[in-house]
């Protein structure tokens, strides 16, 4: 019998073979972009001044980490993010599962998703400034109000498409109407609520902050445009590829641990 | 009707001898490979041939790998080894002279009615007011008028076979493969469907390669049938059909070779223990 | 790298697919219960401004910001202000369209295209791209190249992972009949992936476009000589804060026309859609 061995070979071809096109692919293309990066203000075609090389960024990057102002902002900023989106969860969730399963809260809230979908949450920073003040509470509401759209959506549509005879059958063994809002609409509308929250995340961020380097007083946003305005690029770009990449690891963060918690979700979020 | 069936021992191309097959398949294997999982053999050396103006059918329990046989000979998928040839010619790839129909009709959703059977003429280069002349003449050959402006959406499923079918035959194509095409219709329109296919190969005379798991649509459509054992697939045997043409159901299965055919065959089926 | 997005309910019938109304009542109740949001933003709106609790420098009364906007048609610089942001939003917008289908046609269909671009992709989306606005303004300067690039960086992503999605998932033997009926692969690429995908990618055109316009008025508001991003960031800096309501009442008309306008867009090109029956 030299069949088994014959086949554990070829697996074993075909593993590296996989491996190799898997990661060499990717490998290259990340290569190549920072490779640019690195060689573009070395061959000066851009202004090494304003656009620092890889390498020098990377090592600046490093004194930022290491920058006890940069950590404190870091703190302040996922504080308040924190709690905006907790906020968010809280009002989010509950609220669109409800308009699945009401047909009047669904008609009453309907027309204020569509109407304020498209406006820009980032153009009322400074209206909420003028009404809340500089502190903690208007960058708060600015990362609630970009989160709840996707949050609302997404847990209505998933609400919406749970199967009838689902609910049917947990009000026939003697469930409360509550009572399956949660025990059995919320957890099959679970995988739709958590690629809505994984889309609020991104939006979220994104408004914290663009608040941040509107309102100035504190914050990571406020710390980068602070060195902008220094006209300090290593430091600049530093820290933007900082944000970028915490951005990154958070969203990778949120993906590996929902995987990670609900080992029963098909597919992905 | 002196004999009806009669099973093959030696091998299809034997069988053939002194003419050309349109269609022939010679040792023909498939090994689905993917990363990280055990290969997984849907057919074993495969022989099979159909002559010019025939009608053959494919029948085996479901899952057994005759769709996949028909995808090599369509030339969508790979054969492991072994080779399918068309005209003698080595099948690489998809080509117009081998039209396929699929058990999903596999219409494009975002096309009319017309739009789905012209798609094809376009690729051929005719003028647009031929395209429609063809289409509307393949669209009355499956007895379709009046829904050329219908979305697919808005059809039944045996009218969206029946769009599938003509969509197929618009390119004059030499060879039909079907996949188990009225395998998602009602018993009813299947048995009409079942009629209008064999009214539109007498006038056509396409070689016909036809898959299906029904033991009755098998006998009634073929002239030669290949029994495929359970997964990894080879023939069982191969069966002529040799009742008169042009068929009719009720005499048919008023035959009495009929109920001995329909059980000989069953028995290939279901005694597959091996 | 399936991200499902969540569609945005459409709450009004598109106008080329709009249902017959009956009467005149019929219509005006119609017309109530799409724009109550907005009648009951101007109803509170009106009241509080009244009521006292706070200053009309605070919150000026509609009336006020009426005032200003009317003042500001007059002048012109209210349509100046509107019509660069929107020029400014719909190029970036364009451009988002203009990279983000083809590149996602081929990263759903071509798999070394998907190997390379995967994992730049998958970094660059969630990334808060203001961080990167410093950046676009050293490359790009501070005129209207570097706030199109901002739109464009917020549009991008969207529309890209839309795309790819849909494309990766079209019914092989859709590609398949084609490819029977003597298709080429581009060709292939052209009529069957494109329209099968369309849905998703002018779902993700939706997303984009509020990408876009958010894009387009953050950077305006961080650095620029002009657009309604500048009108804001000045009206703050110079205490006009009428100017800064008509501002967000203005970018906000941009949105909802845009809005509706794909909405539109969209029931024309989808007719024939399961969805599109009602």
């Amino acid at each position: 019998m030299t069949r088994p061995d014959r086949s554990a070979i070829r697996a074993a071809i075909r593993a590296v073979a996989a491996l190799a096109a898997g990661v060499a692919a990717p490998a290259a293309g990340v290569a190549a972009l920072l490779l640019a990066w690195e060689l573009a203000p070395r061959l000066g075609l851009v202004r090494a001044a304003s656009v620092p090389p890889f390498s020098r960024v990377f090592a600046e990057a490093g004194t930022v980490l290491a920058d006890p102002a940069f950590r404190a902002e870091v703190g302040g900023s996922a504080l308040r993010w924190a709690l905006g989106f907790a906020a968010a969860l809280g009002i989010g969730v509950p609220l669109g599962l409800v308009m699945a399963r009401s047909r009047f809260v669904r008609h009453a809230v309907e027309p204020v998703l569509t109407m304020s979908y498209p406006v820009p949450k980032v153009a009322l920073i400074l209206i909420l400034v003028l009404l809340f003040g500089i502190g903690t509470l208007a960058r708060v509401i600015i990362v609630v109000l970009a989160c709840l759209i996707p949050i609302v959506i997404s847990s209505f549509h998933g609400a919406d498409a749970v199967e009838p005879r689902l609910i049917w059958s947990a009000r026939g063994l003697g469930t409360s109407r509550l009572g399956t809002l949660f025990r059995v609409v919320l957890p099959a509308a679970l995988p739709s609520v958590l690629s809505g929250v994984r889309l609020a995340i991104g939006v979220s961020i994104f408004a914290l902050m663009a608040a941040e380097l509107m309102i100035r007083q504190s914050g990571v946003g406020a710390y980068l445009f602070t060195y902008y305005d220094l006209g300090d690029s290593p430091r600049v770009w530093a820290t933007a590829a900082l944000i970028a990449t915490a951005g990154f690891l958070l969203d990778a963060a949120y993906v590996r641990g929902v995987k990670f918690g609900l080992r029963w979700l098909a597919g992905e979020i | 009707m002196a004999e009806v069936g009669q099973t093959h021992t030696t091998t299809a191309s034997a069988s053939l001898a002194g003419r050309v097959p349109k269609l022939q398949a010679e040792d023909v294997g498939k090994v689905f490979t993917r990363r990280g999982r055990d290969p997984v053999p849907a057919l074993r050396s495969v022989d099979l041939a159909a002559r010019p103006g025939e009608f053959v059918s494919i029948l085996g329990p479901s899952g057994c790998g005759k769709s996949t046989f028909l995808y090599i000979a369509a030339g969508f998928v790979a054969a492991s080894h072994g080779v399918v040839r068309y005209d003698g010619v080595p099948v690489r790839r998809p080509g117009p002279e081998r039209g396929v129909v699929f058990q999903e009709f596999a219409l494009f959703p975002w096309k009319t009615v017309l739009g789905n059977v012209t798609y094809g003429l376009a690729r051929l280069g005719l003028g647009r007011a031929d395209r429609a002349d063809r289409a509307r003449h393949y669209l009355e050959m499956v007895n379709l008028g009046g829904v050329e402006k219908l979305y697919p959406k808005e059809l039944s499923g045996g009218m969206k076979q029946r769009v599938a079918l003509a969509r197929t035959l618009a390119t004059d194509p030499d060879v039909l493969l079907m996949d188990e095409p009225f395998g998602a219709l009602d018993a009813q329109t299947r048995a009409v469907l079942q009629v209008e296919l064999t009214g539109i190969w007498q006038r056509t005379r396409k070689t016909v390669l036809f898959v299906t798991h029904s033991v009755e649509e098998a006998i009634y459509l073929s002239d030669r049938i290949y029994v495929f054992s359970p997964r990894p697939a080879r023939v069982r045997a191969v069966i002529d059909v040799e009742l008169d043409r042009p068929r009719d159901r009720e005499r048919m299965l008023a035959d009495p070779g009929y109920p001995l055919l329909h059980r000989r065959i069953w028995d290939l089926l279901r005694d597959d223990t091996s | 790298m399936a991200r499902p997005t969540p569609t945005i309910p459409a709450t009004t019938p598109a106008p080329g697919a709009s249902t017959p109304r009956a009467s005149v009542g019929g219509a005006v109740t119609w017309l109530a219960v799409r724009t109550y949001p907005v009648l009951l933003v101007l109803a509170v709106w009106q009241v509080v401004a009244h009521s006292g609790a706070v200053t009309a420098f605070t919150l000026p009364a509609p009336r006020q910001v009426w005032d200003q906007a009317v003042l500001g048609w007059r002048s012109g610089t209210l349509i100046d202000a509107t019509t660069i942001t929107l020029v400014r939003i719909l190029g970036s917008f364009a451009l988002a369209l203009a990279v983000g289908v083809p590149l996602g046609l081929l990263m759903g269909r071509v798999r070394p295209v998907r190997r390379m671009a995967r994992p730049i992709v998958s970094f660059f989306f969630p990334t808060p791209k203001v961080a990167i606005y410093p950046a676009l303004v050293i490359l790009f300067g501070l005129g209207t190249a570097s706030k199109v690039a901002m739109g464009f960086a917020e549009a991008l992503f969207p529309i890209l992972l839309a795309t790819t999605a849909a494309a990766s998932q079209v019914e092989p033997r859709m590609i398949w009949s084609a490819a029977g009926l003597g298709t080429s692969r581009p060709g292939i690429l052209l009529r069957i992936v494109l329209p099968a995908a369309l849905p998703a990618i002018l779902t993700g055109a939706r997303i984009g476009l509020v990408g876009a316009i958010t894009g387009v008025f953050v950077a305006e508001l961080i650095v620029a000589a002009d657009g309604l991003g500048h009108t804001m960031a000045i009206g703050y800096r110079t205490l006009a804060t009428a100017d800064m309501y008509l501002t967000v009442v203005a970018i906000s008309a941009i949105g909802f026309t845009l809005d509706r306008l794909i909405l539109a867009t969209r029931a024309r090109l989808l007719r024939w859609t399961p969805e599109a029956e009602r």
